[in-house]
């Protein structure tokens, strides 16, 4: 009988291999390629994971269902399944679904239970530091989850990345430490915020330091756009604070821009199609919260000053002279 | 050259007749690129060495590096768009090409009295060190039977799956014994063993694009030396490297197991088909009814050959058969069959034999064993 996973597709895999050892598991990305390659001689002891499969894909897996070609499982990173389809009624029906998700945001004891199961299988031991370094910079991960028929954001514990991170540091170590995830990959978000925080506060020492890594990690042109989006996000909440508006939801529908997305008709009158550049509400709660130094006044003259180097760098300009002029002249506003 | 205005600090001039199939080996490598980085960097490296002009192009899975043996005036390196550099030396009008590189205006120009084309360049760094990071190695190299090689890779590669099938499928291996290379491959519908049988050998695995490279770089040359060292298979001849990366070889199992379907099945009975007829009526058939699949019908000396699709029609061709056989009938894919006769000799033996209540068809020719699974 089929099955449907939903969640981290780590989790996924582990439950499935212990679940069916002798059997090997396939990553399906495209059913019909599949179903075509498919052979009675060498595919009968595998299991088809199948990766968010559409609706032309579930018509041809249920077809290979029927004809007995394969086990075949349905894998969907977030619970997006359509429950209207035939197959997935049947496996709903039969009670086959498996809820792998992970752990939301805030869910210390969720998170804790995942970092142990991945270190015992790993057979490795952490430090209590290394491990209150996790509680402090977890990996986060922005899922789109069903509540209520609608669909909304939900921020949780990305234990894909973190499990990776590890699986790295156990080749070489049994006791994990802080030092062993300097340079993992969940770190160089916090660095974005710890260089743009450096910044605001006219450390220019620190800011010249965290910028060679941040240049390695990102390109200087890559900095230099993530530099002018943030910018462009302390610019609204700063002016959102200076008119008195402190509500977190109102700020954050200014930032999304609903007040002006699909208010107006195109110009052939029809509505006209769009997407939402979501936000994340703990950040902005965060930041509404915060006294800057800077007024929105002084964030746009640090927005054209990035842009100004960005049209240098563009043109004939120097990275290696234009960014640190960039950054003294930043700390100067 | 005296009326291509400028400061040219590099010179040469060649026959493009001569160098061409050169640069339409390394244009073939390039767009096997897998990812194309964001600046898009100029592929095709000229690097002079002692007036001497020397090319190179690698896509970080292969690359190729040519002794042009054209003189140049200067060991000024500097890259081009090979893309852009093949369309422009292929369709030039004439054989005979003036270039000159000139650094300041970072342009190659091209041409003759009447025509010009003019190229943009970048400058290279340290290109002898990118040379010989990647043709360069301390391995030893050994003499290499071309011929070998070559029919090793053209007798299996064709049973390799498409890039997208399942992994290990879409690749071959290759393994070596008393010096020489033997092949398999297989993806799931046919199994390709060349010489020898796989058992657990030192092997490598190479993808399909990889091992049809190899092949097209045997025609440089008549004498060849190859090493495999960290997960690269070189192969060097007097005027040239040629690299590319061997895949993750850890499903030896998969190509071991092939062997089983050989052993295992039980004879059923074997015929000798005349070639080219087949390949006729297989052809006519698979173009007619435009179905995957054919059926395949003996009884006495007649090999019926049919396909039908649904609401569409069919066609059907007899071949007569110079002995009697069983009667027997069963499916293969068409086009399988269709490949298999262009690989195999003028009147091949058809061996029929039961695996599971599956009758698999087993052909063998020029030092390679075939076997076509049913489609029922």
């Amino acid at each position: 009988m089929s099955r449907i996973y939903t969640g981290s597709i780590n989790l996924v895999k582990n439950k499935i291999k212990d679940e069916f050892p002798n059997k090997k598991l396939i990553f399906v990305d495209n059913a019909t390629e599949s179903s075509a390659s498919f052979s009675i001689f060498f595919d009968t002891d595998k299991i088809f994971l199948h990766v968010n499969p559409n609706i032309e894909n579930l018509k041809v897996i249920s077809s290979d269902i029927d004809k007995k070609r394969g086990t075949h499982f349905l894998y969907y990173e977030e619970d997006s399944y359509d429950g209207r389809n035939s197959l997935i009624q049947s496996i709903k029906k039969a009670g086959n679904i498996f809820d792998l998700s992970y752990p939301l945001y805030g869910d210390l004891g969720g998170y804790k239970r995942h970092i142990n199961n991945i270190l015992s299988k790993k057979e490795t031991k952490i430090s209590p530091e290394a491990m209150s370094w996790l509680v402090n910079n977890p990996p986060i991960l922005r899922i789109k989850s069903k509540s209520a028929n609608n669909k909304k954001e939900v921020l949780v514990y990305d234990i894909d990345l973190l499990s990776q991170e590890i699986s790295k540091i156990c080749s070489y170590t049994n006791l994990i430490n802080v030092d062993d995830f300097a340079n993992c990959l969940f770190k160089s978000e916090t660095d974005i915020f710890e260089f743009i925080e450096a910044l605001l506060d006219k450390d220019i020492s620190k800011v010249l330091e965290k910028s060679d890594e941040m240049i390695e990690a990102v390109t200087d042109q890559g900095l230099l756009l993530i530099l002018l989006y943030q910018l462009h996000f302390l610019l609204v909440c700063q002016d959102c604070k200076e008119k008195n508006i402190y509500s977190p939801d109102t700020v954050l529908s200014i930032l999304e821009m609903e007040d002006v997305l699909g208010k107006y008709l195109g110009e052939d009158y029809n509505k006209v199609t769009y997407q939402k550049k979501s936000q994340n509400p703990i950040r902005v709660k965060i930041e509404i919260g915060k006294r800057r130094l800077q007024s929105s006044k002084n964030i746009c003259s640090m927005i054209e000053l990035v842009v100004d180097t960005i049209i240098d760098l563009r043109d004939t300009g120097n990275k290696t002279l234009a960014l640190p002029i960039l950054f003294h002249k930043l700390v100067t506003v | 050259m005296g009326s291509i205005p400028g400061a040219t600090t590099l010179k040469f001039t060649f026959d493009k007749s001569q160098v061409l199939k050169f640069l339409s080996f390394v244009n073939r490598i390039e767009k096997t690129r897998l990812v194309q980085k964001e600046n898009k960097n100029n592929s095709l490296i000229f690097l002079p060495k002692d007036n001497n002009l020397n090319i190179f192009l690698e896509n970080g899975i292969s690359g190729c590096y040519f002794n042009l043996h054209t003189s140049c005036t200067s060991d000024e390196s500097f890259s081009v768009d090979i893309s852009t550099f093949f369309n422009s030396i292929s369709n030039f009008p004439v054989d005979d090409i003036q270039f000159a590189y000139i650094s300041d205006k970072n342009s190659l120009i091209m041409g003759n009295k009447k025509t010009k084309v003019v190229l943009e360049t970048s400058l290279i760094d340290d290109a002898e060190k990118i040379y010989s990071d990647f043709f360069t190695t301390a391995s030893e190299y050994n003499t290499l039977d071309a011929k070998n090689i070559s029919e090793a890779i053209n007798n299996t590669s064709f049973c390799t799956a498409p890039e997208y099938d399942e992994f290990p499928y879409s690749s071959l291996l290759l393994f070596e014994e008393d010096n020489l290379f033997h092949a398999v491959a297989s993806d799931k519908h046919r199994i390709a063993i060349y010489g020898q049988t796989y058992r657990d050998q030192k092997s490598i695995l190479l993808s399909k694009i990889s091992s049809d490279l190899i092949t097209s770089v045997l025609n440089f040359s008549d004498s060849f030396e190859y090493t495999i060292t960290k997960s690269k298979f070189y192969i060097k001849w007097d005027d040239g490297v040629f690299f590319t990366s061997c895949e993750n070889n850890t499903y030896q199992t998969v190509f071991q197991n092939l062997v089983n379907f050989f052993n295992d099945a039980q004879d059923i009975f074997s015929v000798t088909v005349p070639r080219d007829e087949l390949q006729k009526s297989m052809k006519f058939i698979s173009s007619i009814s435009s179905s995957h699949t054919v059926n395949f019908s003996f009884k006495e000396n007649t090999l019926n050959l049919s396909a039908v699709t649904s609401g569409k029609g069919g066609a059907s061709d007899k071949i007569t058969l110079e002995e009697n056989v069983k009667d027997f009938g069963a499916m293969y894919l068409s086009n399988h069959i269709i490949k298999l006769l262009d690989h195999v000799s003028k009147n091949v033996i058809f061996n029929f034999k039961d695996y599971n209540d599956f009758a698999l068809l087993i052909v063998e020719s020029n030092q390679t064993k075939y076997l076509i699974f049913p489609m029922q």
